[in-house]
Parts: structure tokens; sequence; C-alpha cells
């Protein structure tokens, strides 16, 4: 029961190697330095970008086989992502942002907002519930982006720095809290970051990405 | 840009705003090349809105005269009658059929017209791929330069004869209700085959508007929203339509400016009839564009003035409409 990644990720002009295995209920951490190719591996398992070689399986299910001409789309994946510029839907409230992918996935509306509420409540946002995100400081969107994706309660939980626009104190903070979250989980986390401290302080697993050499 | 700093800015920036303080107001001074560019532009913009001035001055110029003579009732009244030539009856001039059969003509357009243009805008941009994208556009681009003649040609010979299928049948399953239901069985002609022709005659304007903005919705939230699991048509409602929304309503603005306009497709496949219809499918209808062009090559000079009135009436509603318009997008767009 685990993420198996293996092959050549693309976005753009961009593609690289990769090698990737993840467990469930621990958080593997992506290092590297900018460039080398971080997010597109995050891209790759959410479907946003597809595999150009190699193989991609989540729980002995093919999600990407170049080979076998086999791709699912994203909304068949049960992934989640935390973006790191967040990316919430501007003219959307807090709660009808987080209820988004439920109602997406087909749940009805009174048991999405129910839900809402309670990933609201377990990221320390409940206040929120009826701002705009224009509305909302850095660290209050950075809450709110991982209470939309904590609602869905997803096999393969994707977050890309997601300490990237957040102060000082609120990164201490959601140091401490996104452990106590991804264990109550049991998804595949895979957490991209290039601040060390943070990947030692949460995951449990590192892979590192050499810098991509230029053509 | 430095003009801006002709506000508060600078006193808000370092705290002195609520101290009395007044904000320093700069003097720029522009080289040769930007004063001289300056008043191009400025040239630019001010010819539209001179031959703006002219055209509403020479309409009201030419047509004042029968404001004077009939008042409000020049737009309340459906009398148009020239006066008879032995003097035995006098002329009577008023445009209230005409105005409601423009608006109902061109509501008919717009409520078929816009949900197509929806679909076609976003299965161009969206589901089709490029090569079937490039003549599909193609041929749209073709279709809004058939001139309006053609239009009404193919619509007489064309699409009239089935269009009066289709109105029995809706008079048959919906006649209960007014907006179906014709006081004498005659389906030729009528406001609901106008309104198909013009929503045919829109529609590339329309579509090539809605392409055009939803082609910029912004890459990075669809992305947002398939990572959250949404299928594409999640994606397209969370994300393309809300952002395309105030360029959509631009557009069918554009298509509603059109629509009130047409003159000769309308002409040919719409009885014109004095009298304020909201029946549909009834053979009785009209429009301000084609009651000018109906009747401008044997008018009288005094018929000619109020068809020069009912032209400055055309002419600001059309001024309205966009005004409407301008308010409805500036109010519904979405923050990004």
């Amino acid at each position: 029961m685990t993420l198996e990644l293996h092959g050549t990720v693309q976005r753009g002009e961009f593609h690289r190697e990769v090698r990737i295995s993840a467990q469930p209920g621990e958080v593997t951490a992506i290092l590297g330095v900018n460039g080398s190719g971080k997010s597109t591996v995050l891209h790759t398992i959410a479907g946003l970008s597809p595999l150009q070689t190699g193989l991609l399986t989540v729980d002995d299910v093919t999600w990407d086989a170049p080979a076998e001409s086999r791709w699912i789309t994203p909304e068949q994946r049960h992934c989640a992502v935390v973006f790191q510029d967040l990316r919430l839907f501007p003219h959307l409230d807090v709660l009808r942002n987080i209820t988004f992918g439920l109602r997406a996935s087909g749940i009805r509306r009174v048991a999405a907002i129910a839900r809402a509420h309670e990933a609201l409540a377990e990221v320390g946002a409940s206040a929120l519930v009826n701002r705009k995100p224009a509305n909302l400081s850095g660290g209050e969107r950075q809450r709110v982006a991982l209470a939309r994706a904590l609602v869905m309660k997803p096999r393969v939980l994707l977050l890309d720095e997601p300490f990237a626009s957040v102060d000082e104190d609120s990164h201490k903070a959601f140091r401490e809290l996104l452990p106590r979250i991804v264990e109550g989980l049991n998804a595949i986390t895979l957490m991209v970051t290039h601040d060390e401290t943070d990947a030692s302080a949460i995951a449990s697993r590192q892979v590192r990405l050499s810098p991509q050499e230029l053509p | 840009m430095l003009d801006s700093w002709t506000s508060d800015a600078p006193a808000k920036l370092f705290g002195v705003s609520d101290i009395g303080v007044t904000p320093r107001q700069l003097k720029v001074s522009r080289g040769t090349s930007d004063k001289v560019f300056r008043g191009f532009i400025l040239a630019g913009a001010l010819f539209s809105l001179i031959v703006l001035a002219l055209i509403s001055g020479f309409l009201m110029y030419r047509g004042f005269g029968i404001f004077k003579d009939f008042g409000f009732s020049f737009f309340t009244s459906s009398k148009w009658e020239a006066a008879a030539d032995d003097g035995s009856a006098p002329a009577h001039f008023g445009v209230a059929a005409m105005l409601v059969g423009s608006f109902v003509v061109s509501v008919i357009a717009v409520a078929i017209a816009v949900p197509f243009a929806m679909a076609v805008s976003l299965f161009l941009e969206y589901y089709a791929p490029y090569s079937l994208r490039y003549v599909l556009t193609t041929i749209l681009d073709l279709v809004a330069s058939i001139p309006s003649v053609i239009w009404g040609i193919w619509g007489y010979t064309i699409l009239m004869p089935h269009a009066v299928g289709w109105s029995k049948t809706l008079n048959h399953w919906l006649g209960w209700f007014p907006l179906f239901d014709v006081p004498a069985p005659i389906f030729e002609r009528s406001p609901f085959i106008a309104g198909m022709l013009l929503a045919m005659m829109i529609l590339p304007i329309v579509t090539s508007v809605a392409r055009e903005v939803y082609s910029q919705a912004p890459r990075d939230q669809i992305d947002a929203a398939y990572g959250l699991g949404s299928s594409k048509w999640g994606a397209m409602r969370t994300v393309v339509l809300p952002f395309g929304k105030s360029g959509l309503i631009g557009g069918t603005m554009l298509g509603l400016g059109r629509a009130l306009g047409e003159t000769v497709a309308v002409y040919l496949v719409l009885n014109l009839v004095f009298k304020v219809n909201f029946h549909i499918l009834a053979s009785v209808g009209g429009n301000v564009a084609s009651l000018i062009a109906s009747r401008f090559g044997e008018a009288s000079p005094y018929e000619l003035k109020a068809l020069m009135a009912a032209g400055l009436v055309l002419f600001f509603m059309t001024l309205i409409v966009n005004f409407i318009a301008t308010t409805i997008v500036n109010r519904s767009k979405v923050p990004s």
C-alpha cells in the first residue's frame, strides 16, 4: 500500500528523471534547490502534468503509465493539493472554497458544510468562515488552503512549500500543527520544501532531488 | 503613473494624513515626444466623442419639431400615420409599438444566442482539438462577415418555412401562456422568427468575445480545481464561467446593440404592424430600425422628421444599453 513513482516528469520545457516511493501515515519530504523539479513531481502525481516515461502507482493501482497509454484523470485520483501560492478561489468565501472539492465529488451540500466546519476547526480557522480570500492575512490563507485539502480526506495529500507565505510565528505553529493533522489522516503525504529544518521536524522520510544540469 | 502622486498617498505613507498636512502636488514636465503622443491619443479619443455628438446633434436638429408637436405621446402612441394628401386627416406619429418590438425581438435573440455562444466558446477553448478549433473559429469569423441582406433572404426562404412548424408546436403545447398565444393562426414573419434569425447573426460576435475572455481564465485556478478532485466541467463552472462573467455580459450587450439596430434582415422576416404585441409567435411586430428603412424612401418632409426622431430614440436606446452594460461589467468583475 504505497505510492511508487519512477520515470521522467515534465512540465513545459523542463523534464527530469525521478524515483520516489511513499507510505501512508507518514510524511515524505521532497527536498531540492529551486528548479530541481520538486513541484513538477507533485503536479505529475496530481495528474496536472502527465508522466513522460515510467510508471505511477498508488495502492497497486496504475495512475499513469505512458507505455500502456494509461492515465487516470485528476478527479479519479483522490488527491488534494496545497499549492505554493495557495490558489484560493478569489470570488468564493472561505466556506465555499472549502466545500468546493467535496461538492465536486458529489457530496451533498449539508454534509459538505458540516465537514468544512470540522476542517476549519482542525486548523484553528473557524472564525474565517464567511470571509473572502482577499480579506485574509497570509497565515489565515494558509490555514484555509490546508483545510481545503484536508476536508477531502484524500488518499494522497500533496503539500507544495506549505509554509512559503507565512510569517515566522505562523511558521512555527504550522510546523507543530501539520504532523498532528497528517497522523490522523493516514494519507500518503508528500511535502515539497527547501527548508531542512521543516523536513527534519515534520517528515519521517526525505527524498533529495539533485539540481538539474542545464542543457 | 507619476500623476497619481498628486493624491494623498505620500501623506498616508508617512502617517501624517490625520494631522492636517496637505499632500504635496507634483509638477510633471514632459518631453516633446510624450506631449505629441498625448496630443495624438487625446485627439483620437475626442474624435469618437465628437462624431457621437454630431450624430445626436443632427438627429435632434432634424427631429426636434416632432417632439415639440407630439410631446410624450411620441413614445407612448403606436399610431404612425402620415397626413392625408388632401389635408383631411392630420399626421400622427408614435414609436411605442416599434420600441416594444425592438425590445422583444432583441431579447429573444439574446436569450437564444447567449447559451449557444457560451457552449460553443467553452467547447472551442477547452474541449476541441486544435485542428477542429481552427476550422470552427474560421467558420465563425466567416459567418460574422455575412451581410445582413443575405441573412434576411436566407431567413425568409430557408429558416421561416421550418420555423413556422416550430412555432405551431410551441403554440400547441404552450399556447396557454400569453407569450406563446396567437390571436390568429398565422405564424409567418413573427418576432420569434426574427429573434431566431437575429440570434444567428449575433452568435459570432458574442461567441468571439466569450471565447476571448474564457481563454484568459487563470490557468493556476483551473489547476487548483483539478488538484481538489474537480472534473473538467467543475473547473469550468467554478473558475472559467465566473471569471468570464463580465466579459460575457459585455459581449451580450454588443450583440444586443447589433440586434436593436438591425434593419434589413428584420424587415424581411418580420411583419411591420403598428401595434404593441407581446405574442411572440403572432405575425405582428416591428422594430425602430426597420421602420426607418421601410418608410424612408417615400416619406414626406414631415414624416422624415418623425423618422429622424425615431432614429434619435434608437440612438439613445443603444447608448443606454451600452451604459447599463458597462455598469454591469464593472460590478461583476471577479477579483484576481
